[in-house]
């Protein structure tokens, strides 16, 4: 296996260019465990480390820019944290520290896990993802992106340069169930925005995460709605009939907080 | 190929070369692309004092700082930390002092079979370099990535109080 | 003087008659209450070391030439191996040696369950070990596994007999009931899940061996492979300097020693055979799933007229079968009781002793019917454990050395009575409750146990035992007792231990046993170092030795005289007095047994089942307490440990083959810092006046004991659900509180038929 590593975003696009076959890598938090199960054995890793264009975040035109470097840390901090609460709320919920400090929004879009904490806030907030190859860049919506479960539509020469979201300021949140209060791979989880209209994004339930949208007038159908819009399997984590649960209780109980 | 000769660039290493500099020292070492830091640093360095509990990056045991950030060394690579600082438990100590914070976790109680302490010391360091008066919630929250087996956590929060100063 | 004695000796609350040799010095007994050094809040002697990183454990230890092994474990429940090809894998990079079926009895050809070690390989690295591993090439015959408890059970499948139990006549007591609850109770399995997995280091040196092993038993290592290896034991030698947790699975070799044992002779280079996180998951032990049916009969006074139970205990392949009726047998005064236990015999890996193996599981269903059948007779829950306690032990009529179980309860009545208080914290979704739980243990430890001490001419003192420390501070404990009975400060008191060939022989560090094992041999051996130093001190001074005494590092006379204890050991120069002690019997027909109580506060989410647990009160009776630090962690150690047994842990296994599903740290969900309630510990801390000469039990295991039925009890306070099985998951509550209301609605049915 071959550690590749760009110092420039430049050199990242030309090595994925002529290494299709490298893995990219930013904080390790799912390839890491992969390579350590030896579930995957890449010929060659792209280690983004070292590429400052991907890092941090930015205010352009009303929206809010986060670099596919972005770690969750960052998320988590002010002022980003107040434009972008339930992504700070998803944050909060990574890991430990230490996985927060190295883990990444590029990462977490890169795996498209169903799971992903950062999707569903992500979603309620419109994100749109930008991506890069020598050939071009183009801008994918989220929920065109992710196709199935830890699949995108990354083309193999194509690296995530980070997401474009609105929404900022709006009221939203973000929860989460699992089995203990800290360390957990989600059960179920949700994020609610509400801003004109309702939206709701759910994880693990479904084999992607999935957006369901409805009018202002609608609150009271909406949990039952955002249950319904799931298609959740029975696994070691929990039951598809909890989770449809779980999303009910959850979607009404986020609409309370937002609507204070 | 490309990857060397970014590295070469940037300084003088020969092929295949990483330079590492661990509690202030710098290594130039050769390591194969697959080992992971903590096995450099416990294996090739000799520091066993971060010790393994998983293959996950679930327990903690692992945690070094990385340019002073607490991350764990068994989710990165050796060769990514190349031009970087790690620090690890052995390096808290200065001059034979100990840190405040392993003096706390010693005073208080903060362990018992002591296998994932490092870790828990190093995660306490990194949280009260960041945030020098922490809240109980902020503690908790702080080292909820390390596991312990043996204590029931209590006298590892009093032991981070003590060392942040609060009467406990 | 040496005696010779039968006794019955207990471990993990398995008994055995043997004779044993005895060696005791009357020594007075320390007045009840924190003494000197012994009592109080003392820091750990080698905190520091481990704060620092420095503490040798097994997993640190590297050898020149060292090689390392990849076990390659049966991926079927159960299976034939028609045909295994090494070759490949002594032909790969690193490869050193290479070990099959054939070559050694801890490898089989005819795996029980998943995990089961089939072929192993030592290379230069472990990676190469692994890659290895995978390239040899086996033929499997798969077969049907058995791996349900019930259908083993009518099979007769069994690991040893079954286990019957009567005294009194259960149906004549029954049939005298007023109230009768009867319930079944399902218990999961639980993993130990230490952070130091299970490893060892073989090294042939001249014609012995040198095994460094994270192990709770030194010496039960050195008989059980000098008799795998056919050596005399002194030609093995076992040694652990630190090691990261054990929790009763590190009790004897397992597999792994004797593979790297194997493989160190073939290469003759030092092996270590390091379990994986994932194999620690699979093929380390575990706490063994249980069903209990159980019945609680009372007439309406509240006297408890009858108890019985069924108990499966899901063994696995191979193991023991612990007493899950124990608590049944051994808490209350009932004359009428029944049990039956069935060990049955799986094709899943196989149980190791866990914490209080038997009686976690045993008290959770216990102590829930009787809160079960507390609210049927409309007595209080504790007032009816107080209406039957046992004044002695029940099950062949010995007297208690000591139980202050009542004492414990009266210490628990302040928390109890917050009990409407707890209730109206109730908002929304979240209902609140309060329940508890009675413990009943071992922890006696027994006889034998031997400790040297050597004082040098500095008047500081080395305590030598070839005894371990699981990192529950024996070390400090063993410390302060030399350090009280010569007088001396702690800082002047060292302890050698974790090598078989440097000490005496020493007691395993299970079942509650070091302290109440270990600490009187060590008093011995102070005490005889002691008398010697006062012998001198008396020739010295021209005074008779009654009139001497140690005490804060001086040689203090009874008219007031004082010296330095160095005005004495200095005469020494290069010379040493040596100690030594030994362990004297337990008292004769006397039952010793660890008692206590806990209450806990909870709060349920009955919208999304979730279950939180706020407050723990743990009252126990361990006899004298050496260092309360340590107790205290102990205890928060011990409840933390309960409360992941009862929410979050579980080995998730597929039902239809047996395979292990739960292997990382991921998906086995031990609680984190951010799970934890709130913690009230409270040791009674009156020493046992017939055991030993200290007083003192064990506490290791106690305080997991009462955990979920403390918490199961305050969910039923809370809700009136009632939890049948552990862990409570969100669905479990779910399910308890639909089960509840549906109960409600029959009941109100049925009064509006009436």
């Amino acid at each position: 296996m071959d550690v590749l590593t760009p110092r420039s975003l430049e050199q990242a696009l030309r090595l994925k260019a002529e290494r299709p076959d490298a893995v990219p890598i930013q904080g390790g938090t799912d390839v890491m465990v992969e390579l350590n199960f030896d579930r995957a054995r890449p010929a060659a890793l792209l280690n983004l480390n070292e590429v400052a264009e991907l890092r941090g975040w930015s205010r352009q035109n009303g929206r809010v820019w986060l670099g596919s470097g972005l770690t969750y840390a960052e998320a988590m901090e002010r002022p980003l944290a107040e434009a972008l609460p339930a992504l700070a709320e998803a944050a909060r919920t990574v890991g430990g520290p230490q996985i927060r400090n190295r883990g990444t929004i590029g990462g977490n879009l890169g795996t498209a896990s169903p799971a992903g904490d950062a999707l569903p806030p992500l979603l309620v907030c419109g994100a749109e993802v930008k991506i890069a190859s020598v050939r071009g860049e183009r801008i994918v919506p989220l929920p065109d992106f992710v196709v199935g479960p830890k699949r995108n539509v990354l083309a193999e020469d194509e690296l995530i340069l980070g997401v474009s979201v609105g929404g900022t300021e709006s009221r939203q949140t973000f929860m989460k169930v699992g089995p203990r209060n800290a360390m957990v791979i989600a059960v179920v989880s949700l994020a609610v925005r509400v801003d004109g209209d309702l939206r709701a994004a759910f994880g693990s339930a479904g084999p992607v995460p999935t957006l369901v949208r409805a009018g202002l007038g609608d609150v009271d159908s909406f949990p039952q709605r955002v249950a319904e819009a799931a298609s959740p399997i029975d696994d070691v984590r929990g039951t598809a009939s909890y989770r449809r649960h779980a999303l009910r209780i959850l979607t009404r109980r986020a609409l309370d907080r937002c609507l204070v | 190929m490309l990857a060397l000769s970014f590295s070469l660039c940037r300084k003088e290493l020969a092929v295949g070369q990483v330079s590492i500099t661990v509690n202030g020292a710098e290594h130039i070492l050769e390591l194969e692309p697959r080992e992971l830091l903590v096995y450099v640093l416990r294996e090739r360095l000799g520091l066993t004092g971060t010790n393994v509990g998983c293959d996950t990056s679930s327990c903690g045991a692992c945690t070094v700082l990385l340019d002073g950030e607490s991350v764990k060394s068994c989710t990165l690579l050796g060769v990514q930390v190349d031009g970087h600082e790690i620090t690890t438990i052995e390096g808290l100590a200065t001059n034979g002092t100990m840190h405040p914070v392993q003096e706390a976790f010693h005073e208080q109680h903060g362990l018992q079979c002591g296998y994932c302490t490092p870790g828990f010391i190093m995660a306490a360091v990194s949280l009260l370099d960041e945030t020098p008066n922490p809240s109980e919630e902020e503690i908790r929250h702080a080292l909820e990535g390390n596991l312990c087996r043996c204590t029931g956590y209590q006298n590892i929060v009093r032991a981070v109080q003590a060392a942040a100063g609060v009467e406990v | 003087m040496a005696r010779l004695i039968r006794t019955e000796k207990e471990v993990e609350g398995r008994y055995e008659e043997v004779w044993i040799v005895v060696d005791e010095d009357a020594l007075d007994r320390w007045p009840a209450g924190p003494l000197t050094t012994v009592g109080q809040r003392v820091p750990r002697v080698d905190g520091l070391a481990r704060a620092r990183g420095q503490a040798l454990f097994t997993a640190d230890l590297q050898l020149p030439g060292m090689l390392h092994t990849a076990v390659l474990r049966s991926p079927y429940a159960r299976a034939r191996v028609i045909s295994i090809d090494l070759e490949p894998a002594r032909s790969a990079f690193g490869v050193r040696a290479v070990i099959g079926p054939a070559d050694l009895d801890q490898l089989t050809d005819e795996p029980g369950y998943v995990g089961h070690a089939v072929a192993a390989v030592a290379a230069d690295t472990f990676g190469q070990a692994q890659a290895a591993a995978e390239r040899i090439v086996v033929e499997w015959d798969v077969l049907e596994p058995l791996l349900d408890a019930d259908e083993a059970v009518r099979q007769e499948s069994f690991v040893s007999d079954v286990a019957n139990y009567e005294r009194g006549d259960f149906e004549r007591g029954l049939g005298g009931a007023d109230v009768v609850v009867e319930a079944e109770y399902r218990t999961q399995v639980v993993v130990h899940n230490s952070l130091e997995t299970h490893q060892a280091v073989c090294h042939w040196e001249d014609d012995g061996i040198t095994i460094y092993i994270s192990t709770q038993y030194i010496w039960g290592i050195r008989a059980s492979m000098a008799d795998h290896l056919g050596l005399p034991p002194d030609k093995v030698r076992v040694i652990c300097h630190a090691m990261g947790g054990g929790f009763g699975a590190k009790n004897s070799p397992g597999d792994y020693t004797p593979i790297a044992a194997e493989l160190a002779k073939r290469t003759a280079r030092p092996v270590r055979c390091a379990l994986t996180r994932r194999e620690e998951n699979v093929a380390a032990g575990n706490r063994n799933a249980t069903i209990q049916r159980l019945t609680a009969a009372a007439t309406t006074d509240g006297t408890l007229v009858a108890l019985g139970g069924d108990f499966v205990n899901a063994v696995g392949y191979s193991g023991w079968s612990a007493t899950t009726e124990g608590p049944m047998k051994m808490l209350y005064a009932c004359d009428n009781v029944r049990t039956t236990q069935y060990p049955a015999k799986l094709n899943l890996p196989p149980m190791a002793a866990f914490r209080a193996p038997g009686f976690v599981e045993g008290t959770f269903g216990l102590e829930c019917l009787l809160d079960e059948l507390a609210v049927k007779l409309g007595i209080d829950p504790l007032e009816l454990r107080r209406m039957n306690y046992a004044d002695s032990d029940r099950t062949d009529d010995r007297p208690f050395s000591s139980k202050n179980l009542a004492e414990c309860y009266r210490r628990a009545e302040p928390h109890w009575a917050k009990r409407d208080e707890v209730r109206a914290r109730s908002r929304g979704p979240w209902k609140h409750g309060i329940g508890l739980a009675s413990q009943i243990w071992y922890g006696g430890g027994g006889p034998p146990s031997y400790a040297w001490i050597r004082v040098g001419s500095d008047g500081r003192a080395q305590v030598v035992t070839a005894m371990q420390d699981i990192g529950t501070g024996t070390r400090t404990a063993m410390a302060q007792i030399a350090a009280e009975e010569l007088g001396i400060p702690l800082d002047h008191v060292q302890v050698s231990l974790g090598d078989s060939a440097r000490g005496p022989f020493a007691s395993i560090s299970a079942g509650s046993s070091t302290v109440p094992s270990m600490g009187p041999a060590v008093r011995s051996a102070a005490a005889d170092a002691k008398r010697q130093i006062i012998e001198i001190a008396a020739q010295r001074f021209h005074l008779e030795e009654r009139v001497l005494d140690l005490r804060d590092g001086q040689i203090v006379s009874t008219d007031g005289g004082s010296w330095p204890l160095t005005e004495v050991t200095g005469l020494l120069e290069s010379g040493q007095i040596l100690g030594q002690g030994a362990r004297g019997p337990n008292p004769a027909g006397m039952q010793v047994l660890t008692f206590g109580v806990q209450v806990a506060e909870v709060a349920v989410d009955v919208e999304t089942g979730e279950v939180r647990v706020d407050k723990i009160v743990a009252i126990h009776d361990v006899g004298r307490v050496i260092n309360a630090l340590g107790a205290e962690s102990q205890v928060e150690g011990g409840i933390i440990q309960g409360i992941g047994h009862t929410l979050s842990e579980e080995r998730i296994d597929d039902p239809a083959t047996g395979s292990i599903l739960s292997r990382t740290l991921d998906a086995y969900r031990m609680p984190t810092i951010a799970d934890v309630p709130e913690i009230v510990s409270e040791l009674v801390d009156i020493p046992d006046e017939h055991l030993t000469n200290l007083g003192s039990k064990g506490l290791g295991e106690p305080p997991i004991i009462p955990v979920a039925a403390a918490i199961a009890n305050a969910i039923r306070d809370a809700t009136g659900a009632e939890i049948r099985s552990l862990p409570i998951t969100r669905e479990e509550m779910l399910r308890a509180l639909r089960e509840a209301e549906a109960r409600e609605k029959e009941r109100r049915g049925a009064a509006a038929a009436v």
